[in-house]
């Protein structure tokens, strides 16, 4: 199953929240970090295209 | 003839008649207004409608009349709605109207709202069969004219709000009922077409008339069937079109369409960074609360005898200690297992601990005694186990033979 956009932003606030509680051992937060930062790249390499993309499609094909 | 009437039995008796009948329950009836009143009081009009050769008494319940955008005239055109009945009291056999239209515009418009309810009936506008928008569509669908105003009106609120995107557009006609079979088309390819996570179906402005082909029953059907979102912006502001009520969403207008569909990428962006700032300040937080644990250890009383009596531990600490702080650096790479490691060896060099564990520490003259240094027989020394603190004489002593000496 693909990763989204919307999968990853959810967990990054779930992440986010976690980590703000501090009720999680310095193993847990570490492991955390490091998926959270993982998510933070796949979310901004989304969102980096700066030009919109345009395509027309044949309706009758 | 058995049976005598009284005049208000006869007149119920007509009057459940002409109810139980289907055909005149709902009738569309077109004439000429005379004899208008508009009621001063209850604001109920009265009127007869009329062609050249008959009348029918037409009653209008202010109920119904309020709804009405323009006011009756004695000799205007109009089409009623309604039901036909008798008002017993007086005997009278009239129209009841529920609706009323001017003549010419006014056909139309009664097919509108015929076909409003009918679909309406069908649950075709069912809050229940609304599709939720994804909140980060990156793949949207749009079909409408490829030279208007309205796919112009969508690329740039697009390219503001959120340029990663891409828009599949779909050309079709969008005025005259020459363009329902190319709208039809338009949609039904987006909606197959993988990619598209919504679609929005655009036009620009013009006259009310020119927008009718959205009135349509069989593009209503076809937006209702999509399996994908669908966001009318065919409208006006105030006009609403029979696909304006079948699709997920409607908007206003084109503009208002690329705005409803697509997040504002600086709202995210600004997110993502919070999330950053959060989880990065958090676990930083952490691994400080760690070092300051450690630095702790380092200082206290405990430690530092330990220090004097074993320096080579002390030079272990340090070295941890020196450890956690590049550490603290390696976390960025999310060398985990690492930092564990340190964590874990730090707390088994508390000095504390190792007192618990049974070792004892040596005091003379309030100095911890070295490893070398030498106690001699009746020398005061002091012992500090876990638990206490021994006042002791030596009794004897002995130089213990060290490992690879004779």
């Amino acid at each position: 199953m693909k990763l989204t956009f919307e999968q990853a932003m959810e967990r990054l606030e779930e992440i986010s929240d976690i980590l703000s509680t501090g009720e999680v051992s310095i193993d847990q937060s570490l492991d955390l970090y490091a998926e959270g930062t993982k998510l933070i790249k796949f979310c901004s390499e989304k969102l980096k295209a700066v030009s919109l993309k345009i395509e027309e499609i044949d309706s009758e094909l | 003839m058995d049976k005598v009437f009284t005049v208000t039995s006869l007149n119920n008796y007509t009057k459940s008649l002409l109810e139980e009948d289907y055909n005149l329950a709902d009738v569309a009836v077109e004439g000429e207004i005379s004899n208008f009143v508009n009621h001063y009081k209850s604001g109920h009009y009265y009127l007869a409608l009329k062609d050249e050769n008959a009348l029918i008494k037409t009653v209008m319940f202010s109920s119904y009349n309020r709804k009405l955008s323009f006011v009756p005239q004695n000799g205007m055109k109009v089409i009623v709605r309604g039901k036909v009945s008798i008002y017993e009291r007086d005997g009278t056999y009239q129209l009841y109207a529920t609706d009323m239209f001017q003549s010419g515009i006014g056909l139309k418009h009664l097919a509108f709202e015929k076909l409003k309810e009918k679909l309406f009936a069908e649950g075709l506008f069912d809050e229940k069969h609304k599709k939720q928008l994804p909140e980060y569509p990156f793949t949207v669908g749009v079909a409408t004219s490829a030279t208007g105003a309205a796919l112009q009106d969508i690329i740039s609120v697009t390219q503001r709000r959120f340029p990663c995107a891409k828009l599949i557009v779909a050309p079709c006609g969008v005025q005259g009922d020459a363009s329902k079979e190319s709208i039809i088309k338009a949609v039904t390819k987006l909606d197959n077409t993988e990619e598209v996570e919504v679609i929005i179906i655009a036009r620009g402005g013009g006259s009310k008339e020119d927008m009718w082909v959205f009135n349509d029953e069989d593009i209503a059907r076809c937006a209702f069937a999509c399996k994908k979102p669908t966001v009318s912006a065919v409208g006006h502001e105030i006009d609403w079109t029979i696909l304006d009520y079948v699709c997920d969403k409607r908007a206003a207008t084109p503009t208002a369409a690329a705005e409803i569909v697509f997040p504002d990428i600086r709202d995210l962006n600004f997110r993502i960074m919070k999330y950053e700032e959060n989880i990065s300040e958090n676990v930083k937080g952490k691994i400080e609360r760690y070092s300051e644990k450690l630095d702790y250890i380092k200082n206290s009383k405990g430690f530092n005898n330990i220090k004097t009596v074993s320096a080579q531990s002390a030079d272990k600490l340090n070295y941890y200690h020196k450890a956690i702080n590049s550490a603290m650096e390696i976390k960025i790479k999310g060398n985990t297992q690492k930092l564990q490691y340190l964590a874990d060896k730090i707390e088994n060099n508390n000095p504390l601990s190792t007192l618990k564990k049974g070792y004892s520490l040596i005091f003379k003259d309030d100095v911890p005694v070295k490893a070398d240094e030498k106690i001699n027989k009746n020398d005061k020394i002091t012992v500090r186990t876990h638990s206490q603190v021994l006042s002791c004489t030596v009794d004897s002593a002995k130089t213990v033979r060290k490992k690879g000496t004779i």
